[in-house]
This record gives structure tokens, C-alpha cells and sequence, in this order.
């Protein structure tokens, strides 16, 4: 009874625990440190772009458009052009890359072909931003001659770039939904389209949704592809449809940030705090719908 | 015959102690008979009255055997040739108690011919009873060999026991007609002839337990030995 | 337990004793349409005779090939109506795949083959008129682990019926559910709940809903893959129960790893070993006095 006692309670052993929970918090204090770093860079943009752009909230810099004078511009007509352009976006990406990914993952049979189809997919979602403005160009303007600097074409444009993301989010979410779950339709007499969308897609759609906020997010944010299609041009009024030229807000704050006119430095900030609060509305209302969807199995 | 032990090795070694416990109880049995007779021939009674206390001896394996056959059903939920193995088992601890009280019963008689004279057929007895005594031994080794054959020719032997026995009823008939103030001895002597003679048929029905355990079929009539004569 | 009664006497020369327990033997012993025949080692079929109804489910010859591996090596064996029949063996032996091949589930499993005939009240269930959808309401199904979907209680037994058009309203929907439910001894515990998630009910209760689930599309054989192996021995009792009361409506066919199960709950078993059929027949035979040897080592716990 002395021996298996003594080992749990020598020097050694205690050494050994000792080490063991500090190596645990050890790495714990890393962890904190680094996310506290991530934050701070984050904190900093924050106030910064508070500190220097609260004054330019003047009255007028919610509902007014650009103008060439800086104490009469405003944000409200780039806004309705990402609303615009983001509503494009989605009606096209979502359907087309949710269908593709659930024909990819439930419907196509396993051959080279298709894995070839799966790779190229997921090299398109890593392609630079701005490749899909030079196809944008090439196709919706020159070879369409659909109206340059259109919402239409832009959201076409995000559209191209969005679809992967949301096919490779459809997959993984559609492969993880478990197969018994499957069976147990199958079992019941249903066809392969009722299970696909009765039990499936229903599961899956949490994971699907993850993954369009994700590629909506992008999208908000992108500049450079928007800039080759011509979504530059200084516009004065609200786009009114989608065919109107318009302009978005990244590419606004890009536009303003050149001009030589210091008032236009505190405007840019105000435009970057819009532009920040736009996405976290977007979000918020994405992460909201995909709570509201999810299942537990 | 199992071809290899069971996975668990407890259920084999359960199994093992329950043959052991009635070859065992075999062997106290078929003592108990070779020494109540040796003491009938030779006028022991001491040793008669052993043998009537070591009857107890089989009693309690009995009693334990019949503990050991619940429990093994209980925990090891035996199947098909295991069952029909236990379930013999436990028959045949009885039949062989019954054995046992044969023994008994036949030195209970050792007292009483004591004083008498030497009386003919008394001669036979002892090898009736060596071939009775033989037929529960080959039989139990039959049960736990699982020898189906075995006990078949076993059961073929209790012909012999039964004209045995017919030969000693007509000649202890045949004696008590003669020495009328005899009559007593010789209705023991007749007792215990008839109890060999159950000895030997005890033997048969051993003999069919071990058959249908082993083979799981029914022995047929035609295999066991004619019903004696005399009732 | 089985309720079939023995006869007091087996192969005894001895005639019966009553005309009362002779009634009785010939009523449960003989299954018009069925003759237990002295079959040689292997090959197994319960043949029938010319005369009564012939068996519910008929394989004959059946394979199943994962890609080059042969899992299942010539299966041929008879379902019978108001009959429950169990498949032992051990891990492995294709007793779960050769059940798969009833309902063609194995056609979901990429690279899988399967040849020989399977044929269910005569029809081959694999020629092309045959649809595969309603073989699959025909032939019913519960898994190992209780799968109900993650909807609420009374959605999980309304889909079938749903999906293949049983109901023409919303009454007799509920009608259909509340019977499903009755049948599968749930219906007390859940009735007044059917808005709840199927998946917040107990492991026992999940099985059973997983029941009522199969019984709603009314199918004429109910498959079992293990259905108790994650319950508990009350539930898994429950279980046995109602599988003793879905006898006479069903042809019921039970993989179970549990001999001991398939002893109580079974009129007939099946001894699958490394793909092959070894050996079928009635169940007190199996566990009595089996004719092959392996399946006396592995009932006996001499196997492995």
C-alpha cells in the first residue's frame, strides 16, 4: 500500500504536475495576448477614424449625395448603390451556388470529371478580386454592352465572385448532415429529390447561411473589381434602378480619400464609420436569420 | 463434441467442476453397492453401517450439484449442447442418489442375515451386482465423454442384469419352497436382487439422458433392454 | 418469448394423448405452405409446399459485391408472413447487408453490387417496374440508432403518409398518426406533446416513434437493424413487446447481435457466418439442437 502512494506524492511527480499547469497557463496568457492584439489594431482603427470623422456627421451627410463641394456631400447615394449592387448580388450568387452545391454533393456521381469540377471551384474562391473585374469588363461591358457603372453589372460582377464561396459552404454543410438522418427518409419511401430538400437542405441550411454572410461580407467591402467596371464616375444623384450608374461606398471613401480639399479627410472617416456600421447591420441581420434556422439534430 | 472451449473460460471450467461432481457421486455410489454386498457375503456389519452413513456423502453432492446446475443456467444462459448437457447433469445426480439408496438399503439387510446360514443363491448376487456396478460406471464416463455410442452399449447390457435377476427369483423361489423357516432370509435376499436389478435399469435411463445430450434425439425403444419378467 | 406451444410429444411412437393436444400441436407446429425439410449443410431454404400462400419475401442466390470484396456469398432464404425472423452472427458475417438488399438501401452505397433475385409477394424488386420509392413504403425500415427526424412528434409520423398521398385531408392524417402512434405502444406518453421536437424524447421513446414512423406508410414487412442495441434492457424489453404485437400484421425481419434476443423474439433464425448462410430454421431448433457445428460454437460462446 506504501509503494503506489509514494509515486503519486514524490518531488518528482509534484515537479512534473507543477510544470504541466503552468505550461497550461502559459499558453492560456498567449492566447489572451494575441486575440488582445487583433483587438487592439481593430480599437484603433475605431477611434481614429471616430475621433477624425464624428464631425463630419453634418446635417445632410446621411441623405445627401456627392457633391463637388465638401460640406454638401453625403453618403446616401453610394448606400443605396451597395444596397443595390448587394441585392444583385444575392439574388444571383445564393440560388446558383446553394443549387450547384446541392447537385455537386447529392447528384453528380463521383468521376474525374467532377473532381475536377470541385477543384476549380475552390481555386476560383481564392482568385484575386480584381480578375473579376477584368472579366466583368470584358464580358458584361464589352461583349454585353450592358450600361457601365450599373448596379446590374456590379452585382453581376460580386456575383461571379461570391458563387464559390457559398457553393464550398453548401457542400461542407450539406456533407455534414448525417446520414442517418438520410437513411431514415430513404427508409420512409421518400425520393432522392424529398430527401434532398425536405431533410437536407433544411439541416444544412445554417452552415449554407454561414457561408453567404461570409461571401456578402466580401462583397460590401470590395473596391477593386468595381473600380475596373467603372463604378467610379462622380454621381450625383441616387442610382433610382439597376440600370442607373451608381456608385458604392468603399469605392466612394476610395474616391474622397484622393481628393486634394482637406475638408474631405474628415468626410472619408464619417464614410468609413457608415460604411463599418452598414456591414455590422448586414451581418447582424445574417448571423439573426441563421440563428433562427437552426436545428438541433 | 465441442470442437474448442468457450471464449469464456469460467463457463468451461463450470462445466468441468459439474462432471467432475457427478463422476464423483458415480463413484460413491458404485463403491456404496461393491461394499454393501461384500459385507452381505461376508457377514460385515460394521461395514454395512458404514456404508449407510456414507450414503449421506452422496446426498449433499446431490444437493450440490442441483445449486451448481441453477446457477450455472442463471449466469451463463446456457445454449443448445450446454443445456441439454446441464439439464442431464442434473438428472442424473438424482438417479444416481437413488443408486445410492439402493446401497443403503441393501446393508440395512446385513444386520438381519447376520445370524443365518449360507444360502445358495446368494452366489450370484455379487456378480449381478458387479455388472450393474459396471453399467453406471461406463455410462457416466459415456456423459462425460458426451459418448453417444457408449451408451448405447450400455443399455444393451441390462439384458444380462434382467436374466440375472429372473435366475435369482426362480432359484430363491425354488429355496423358499424348500426351507419354509428360511422364508424370511430369503425374501431379503430377494429384495436386494431386485434392487440390483434397478440398479441396472437406473443405468439404461442414465444411459438415454446421456444420448439425447450428446445427440439431442431420443434413443429409440427398440435400444433399451426388456422389462423383467417378474413384477 | 415465443408463443408456440409444444406438443407433448415429439417423435415418440407413441401417438398423442388427446385429440385436444393433437388439435393444438397440428395448428402451431404446421404452417400450411411450409415444410421444414432435412436440408443438406448450407444450403438452407425452407421450401414450400404446392398448396397455401408462399412466402412474403423470397431471396434466392443473393450477392452483394463492395467493389472487388464479396460481403455477402450466395444467400438464398424465405420472410414469412406473421412470422418474426431474427439474423444472427457475428460482426461482420453480411447479416446487415443481406437486410439492406430487402429494401434496396444497399443501392445508396456507392460501389455497391448486388446480384441474385429478391422478389417480394412474387415480384422481382429490382426490375425496372418495379419503383424503388415504393418498395421502400412496402418494406419498412428501423436503424441501430434511433433516427427520428428532427422535427416535432407528429411531423415525424405525418411525413410518410404525406409524401406518398395516404391521407386525403387533415382529419385523417391525424387519424393515421394517432393509430401509428397506438400501434407502437407511444401514443399514451405523447399525445398530449405532438407539437414537440421528436428528438427530446427519451432513447426508448425515439425507437419508438422510429416504429410509429414505419408502421404510418402501412407496409406489409418491417426490417430491424439491431433496433435495441442502444437501449436500455427496459426499453429493449418494450421493444420485444411490441414486436411480439406487430407479428400478425407484419412480416418482421431482426438483425440483432443478441442471441438472446433473437431467441425470445423469434419464430425463425438465420446463422450468417463470413458472408454465407449457414444455417435456417425454426428458432427452438437453432438453440436446442442446431445441425451445424459452427452454429452450435457460436451459439455456445465457442466461437472466436
Amino acid at each position: 500500500m506504501n509503494k503506489p502512494e509514494a509515486r503519486w506524492t514524490s518531488a518528482a511527480m509534484s515537479r512534473r504536475v507543477a510544470r504541466r499547469y503552468a505550461a497550461e497557463r502559459r499558453f492560456k496568457a498567449l492566447g489572451l495576448l494575441a486575440i488582445v492584439v487583433s483587438l487592439a489594431f481593430l480599437a484603433f482603427l475605431l477611434v481614429i477614424m471616430g475621433m477624425r470623422g464624428i464631425g463630419g456627421f453634418s446635417n445632410g451627410f446621411l441623405t445627401n449625395s456627392d457633391a463637388t463641394d465638401p460640406t454638401q456631400v453625403g453618403v446616401w447615394g453610394a448606400l443605396k448603390g451597395s444596397l443595390l449592387t448587394i441585392v444583385v448580388t444575392m439574388a444571383l450568387a445564393f440560388p446558383v451556388g446553394v443549387l450547384a452545391a446541392v447537385y455537386l454533393e447529392e447528384f453528380a456521381k463521383r468521376s474525374r470529371f467532377n473532381d475536377f469540377i470541385e477543384v476549380s471551384i475552390n481555386n476560383l474562391a481564392a482568385v484575386p478580386s480584381i480578375i473579376f473585374g477584368l472579366l466583368g469588363l470584358a464580358v458584361f461591358l464589352n461583349f454585353m454592352h450592358l450600361p457601365r457603372s450599373a448596379s446590374l453589372v456590379g452585382g453581376l460582377t460580386l456575383a461571379l465572385m461570391t458563387m464559390p464561396v457559398i457553393v464550398i459552404a453548401g457542400r461542407n454543410a450539406i456533407k455534414s448532415v448525417p446520414p442517418s438522418i438520410r437513411d431514415a427518409a430513404l427508409g420512409v419511401g421518400a425520393s432522392k429529390m424529398q430527401v434532398v430538400f425536405h431533410h437536407v437542405l433544411p439541416l444544412a441550411l445554417p452552415g449554407i447561411l454561414t457561408g453567404t454572410i461570409i461571401g456578402m461580407a466580401r462583397a460590401l467591402g470590395e473596391t477593386a473589381p468595381l473600380l475596373m467596371i467603372g463604378m467610379r464616375a462622380f454621381i450625383a444623384t441616387p442610382p433610382r434602378g439597376f440600370t442607373d450608374p451608381a456608385t458604392v461606398l468603399p469605392v466612394q471613401i476610395f474616391l474622397w480619400s484622393d481628393e486634394v480639399d482637406r475638408a474631405f479627410v474628415e468626410k472619408t472617416s464619417a464614410a468609413i464609420i457608415v460604411l463599418l456600421l452598414f456591414m455590422l447591420l448586414m451581418n447582424g441581420l445574417a448571423i439573426y436569420l441563421r440563428n433562427r434556422f437552426e436545428r438541433r439534430w | 463434441m465441442a470442437t474448442q472451449g468457450h471464449t469464456l473460460k469460467a463457463f468451461d471450467e463450470d462445466l468441468d467442476r459439474l462432471r467432475a461432481l457427478i463422476t464423483e457421486m458415480g463413484g460413491l455410489a458404485e463403491h456404496a453397492i461393491i461394499e454393501a454386498m461384500r459385507c452381505l457375503s461376508e457377514r460385515d456389519g460394521d461395514g454395512a453401517h458404514q456404508v449407510i452413513e456414507d450414503d449421506k456423502k452422496i446426498d449433499a453432492l446431490e444437493v450440490e450439484t442441483e445449486r451448481r446446475v441453477i446457477q450455472l443456467i442463471a449466469l451463463r444462459a446456457p445454449m443448445a449442447g450446454d443445456l441439454r448437457d446441464v439439464v442431464a447433469a442434473l438428472k442424473i445426480s438424482g438417479v444416481v442418489e437413488r443408486i445410492g439408496d439402493y446401497a443403503k438399503n441393501i446393508a440395512k439387510r446385513v444386520a438381519v442375515l447376520e445370524d443365518a446360514g449360507k444360502i445358495e443363491p446368494l452366489s450370484l448376487l455379487p456378480e449381478m451386482a458387479r455388472i450393474a456396478t459396471g453399467m453406471v460406471h461406463d455410462v457416466l464416463n459415456a456423459f462425460v465423454q458426451r459418448d453417444a455410442a457408449a451408451a448405447i452399449r450400455v443399455c444393451e447390457r441390462d439384458k444380462a442384469v434382467d436374466d440375472f435377476y429372473d435366475s435369482v427369483f426362480r432359484t430363491l423361489l425354488t429355496h423358499m419352497m424348500e426351507n419354509p423357516h428360511n422364508i424370511g432370509q430369503s425374501a431379503h435376499l430377494l429384495f436386494v436382487a431386485k434392487n440390483l436389478e434397478r440398479v441396472g435399469d437406473h443405468a439404461t435411463n442414465i444411459a438415454e439422458m446421456v444420448y439425447y445430450a450428446a445427440t439431442g434425439e431420443h434413443m429409440a425403444d427398440r435400444v433399451k433392454g426388456q422389462e423383467g419378467l417378474a413384477l | 418469448m415465443p408463443d408456440e406451444k409444444e406438443p407433448m410429444l415429439t417423435n415418440s411412437t407413441v401417438p398423442f394423448p388427446s385429440t385436444a393436444i393433437a388439435a393444438e400441436a397440428a395448428a402451431d407446429e404446421v404452417v400450411p405452405g411450409e415444410r421444414v425439410a432435412d436440408a443438406e449443410p448450407g444450403s438452407a431454404i425452407v421450401p414450400d409446399q404446392v398448396s397455401g400462400p408462399g412466402p412474403k419475401m423470397r431471396a434466392e442466390d443473393v450477392r452483394v459485391f463492395y467493389g472487388e470484396k464479396e460481403a455477402l456469398k450466395g444467400v438464398s432464404i424465405e420472410i414469412h408472413e406473421d412470422k418474426v425472423t431474427a439474423f444472427i452472427g457475428p460482426s461482420g458475417c453480411g447479416k446487415s447487408t443481406f437486410l439492406r438488399c430487402l429494401n434496396r438501401m444497399n443501392d445508396t452505397i456507392a460501389g455497391a453490387r448486388v446480384t441474385g433475385t429478391i422478389t417480394l409477394d412474387g415480384e422481382d424488386i429490382s426490375s425496372p417496374d418495379m419503383d424503388v420509392v415504393q418498395l421502400r413504403a412496402r418494406v419498412g425500415m428501423v436503424f441501430q440508432k434511433p433516427n427520428p427526424f428532427p422535427k416535432s412528434i407528429y411531423e415525424n409520423v405525418a411525413y410518410g403518409p404525406r409524401i406518398h398521398g395516404l391521407a386525403s385531408g387533415r382529419e385523417e392524417l391525424d387519424g393515421i398518426v394517432e393509430n401509428s402512434l397506438r400501434r407502437a405502444g407511444l401514443w399514451d406518453e405523447v399525445k398530449d406533446r405532438l407539437t414537440e421536437s421528436g428528438t427530446a424524447l427519451s432513447g426508448g421513446q425515439q425507437q419508438r416513434l422510429c416504429i410509429a414512423r414505419a408502421i404510418a406508410v402501412d407496409p406489409e414487412v418491417i426490417l430491424m437493424d439491431e433496433p435495441c442495441s442502444a437501449l436500455d434492457p427496459i426499453a429493449t424489453a418494450k421493444i420485444e413487446e411490441l414486436i411480439h404485437e406487430l407479428r400478425g400484421r407484419y412480416a418482421i425481419a431482426i438483425v440483432t447481435h443478441n442471441m438472446q434476443q433473437a431467441a425470445r423474439v423469434s419464430q425463425r433464425t438465420a446463422f450468417f457466418h463470413l458472408g454465407e448462410l449457414i444455417e435456417y430454421g425454426k428458432t427452438k431448433e437453432i438453440f436446442t439442437n442446431p445441425r451445424e457445428q459452427r452454429t452450435q460454437d457460436y451459439i455456445t460462446g465457442r466461437y472466436g
